[in-house]
């Protein structure tokens, strides 16, 4: 393979990444694989974030690098490619929630719960199995859908702060506004959780 | 962090208030503080317990967040269904085929035009009988549909041949000034055959010389649709000798017989009941009985045709 190898996904520069758009556009099939290994991850990890669901996730970015890779010609050059992955994914994540909300799954590796399962009901058997990243998935879910995307977009896919904004078409200014309401609203959720989950293993010890 | 009032890295070693405090530790968070900035944070929060307790246990959610949850490999699936899609195709190839489509495209758009005016013209023709029929009422109702259908035919090729008989007798005696021929027409009504409900054989007027001499054999048949080329059919002259000496068939029986359209494979209906038309002239009623596969055609009636074009 002609990128999959030297270039993962922020470590590529913007001229490598056109060079990489263009012969992709131009119907090579390794420059192609190579865009899809340098996004797949981080957008991955975005979608499992907002959706709180592994195979909606894995659907959407699927669908998604195929919209992408099949309207190649019509990337505009003047934007970073990532963005305009992570725009599409978004369409098609919201196209989702449309159809069907996405119901929160707080395991993420494990089986999905199901819709009945509210944020306030209390699965005791989950509760004691005391899981951080689950907490924390839990938490990410409670959070409105923007102050949501905005963490996970910087503080998990590293992304600058004006990026943020062209992507979400909103000001930096309140684009830091959510980040930091986010934030302080994030921790209190964990912390109000893992104080649950103490409390829920005192009373079983 | 700039612009933050007393926070600067030149600025002095004031302590920071609590609000001010908080938005230092936000810019942290933001990436915001240079080298400086975030030296003078931390001596600010020397010795405060809390708030360091506070910064790192939001460190420690935010390096867990920086976590990736999980990883994928759908670069093969994708790349498969995007060749699917023809999405690795040259421009020319994408061109050639986007025209492709568009052609389908025209073409089916034609072909529902189409039906549309023909709809419009001819409503009946694109008809479609959304009940179905059973084979019962099918068998019953075949019989009279057919003997419809063939009145339908008699008339219509009767009409044919009064037409055409007064037009082909005039192109006949141009062709041969010395002879003058008299062409007939002779039409075969063919009953149903009961065994066969579905065999009906239809009327097909011919045209007989019934009198002349020359290139014209007594009793030859061109079918109507040759009438000008004047091909004979072979209506065997077996009985021509009662023809040629006599313009008229003047109140006598007259047997013809008619081997070229007898074929022994096939079962015909018996009798046939033929009629016999000249131009100008009463038809003339012919009994038929077939004798070792040969038609054969006799006048039951004592009325004679009377020819009204005989040109000697």
């Amino acid at each position: 393979m002609q990128f999959g190898c030297i270039l993962q996904g922020l470590t590529m520069t913007r001229a490598e990444e056109q060079e990489m758009i263009r012969k992709a556009a131009a119907g090579d099939k390794d420059a192609a694989e190579a865009c899809i290994r340098a996004h797949q991850q981080s957008l991955y990890a975005y979608m499992l974030r907002m959706s709180g669901r592994p195979d909606v996730a894995e659907d959407i970015v699927q669908e998604a690098f195929v919209r992408v890779l099949t309207n190649l010609h019509r990337f505009d050059d003047r934007y970073r490619f990532s963005t305009w992955l992570f725009t599409i994914a978004k369409r098609l994540y919201v196209n989702a929630c449309q159809k069907h909300k996405p119901a929160y799954d707080s395991n993420i590796v494990g089986a999905w719960r199901g819709s009945s399962d509210g944020p306030d009901r209390v699965v005791w058997g989950d509760e004691v199995h005391d899981n951080t990243s689950s907490v924390l998935d839990w938490s990410l879910q409670k959070l409105p859908d923007v102050q949501r995307e905005i963490l996970i977009l910087f503080h998990q896919n590293d992304w600058p702060i004006a990026l943020i904004a062209q992507h979400l078409a909103m000001p930096q200014g309140t684009v830091k506004s959510h980040l930091h309401r986010g934030r302080r609203k994030l921790r209190t959720l964990i912390e109000s959780r893992e104080d649950l989950n103490s409390k829920v293993q005192e009373t079983w010890i | 962090m700039q612009g933050d009032g007393g926070t600067t890295s030149s600025g002095s070693k004031r302590v920071l208030s609590e609000m001010e405090l908080d938005r230092m530790v936000d810019a942290y968070f933001d990436r915001d503080l240079n080298i400086n900035d975030r030296r003078r944070l931390f001596d600010q929060l020397s010795g405060k317990g809390g708030r360091c307790e506070d910064i790192a246990r939001m460190q420690r959610i935010l390096a867990q967040l920086r976590q990736p949850p999980a990883e994928i490999d759908i670069a093969d699936e994708v790349i498969a269904q995007v060749a699917n899609r023809r999405s690795f195709l040259s421009p020319a190839m994408r061109s050639a085929i986007r025209v492709g489509r568009m052609a389908v495209a025209a073409s089916i758009l034609l072909t529902l035009l189409g039906v549309v005016i023909v709809q419009r013209i001819a409503p009946d023709a694109t008809g479609i009988i959304n009940e179905t029929t059973p084979v019962t009422s099918l068998m019953n109702n075949t019989g009279s549909e057919l003997a419809q259908i063939r009145t339908s035919l008699e008339e219509v090729s009767e009409r044919a041949a009064h037409v055409l008989l007064p037009q082909v007798n005039e192109i006949i005696s141009r062709a041969d000034h010395s002879v003058v021929v008299t062409v007939g027409i002779a039409q075969i009504d063919a009953p149903q055959i009961q065994p066969e409900p579905t065999l009906i054989m239809v009327p097909k007027p011919q045209l007989v010389v019934l009198s002349g001499a020359g290139d014209y054999s007594i009793g030859e048949i061109w079918d109507e649709n040759d009438a000008t080329g004047a091909m004979p059919q072979g209506f065997a002259p077996r009985s021509a000798p009662a023809l040629t000496q006599r313009k008229t068939l003047e109140n006598r029986a007259v047997a013809l017989e008619l081997t070229s359209r007898i074929d022994g494979k096939r079962t015909y209906p018996v009798p046939y009941y033929v009629e016999y038309f000249q131009a100008g002239s009463v038809p003339v009623s012919f009994d038929s009985e077939i004798v070792s596969g040969v038609l054969r055609l006799i006048s039951r009636t004592s009325e004679a045709p009377k020819i009204s074009r005989d040109h000697h």
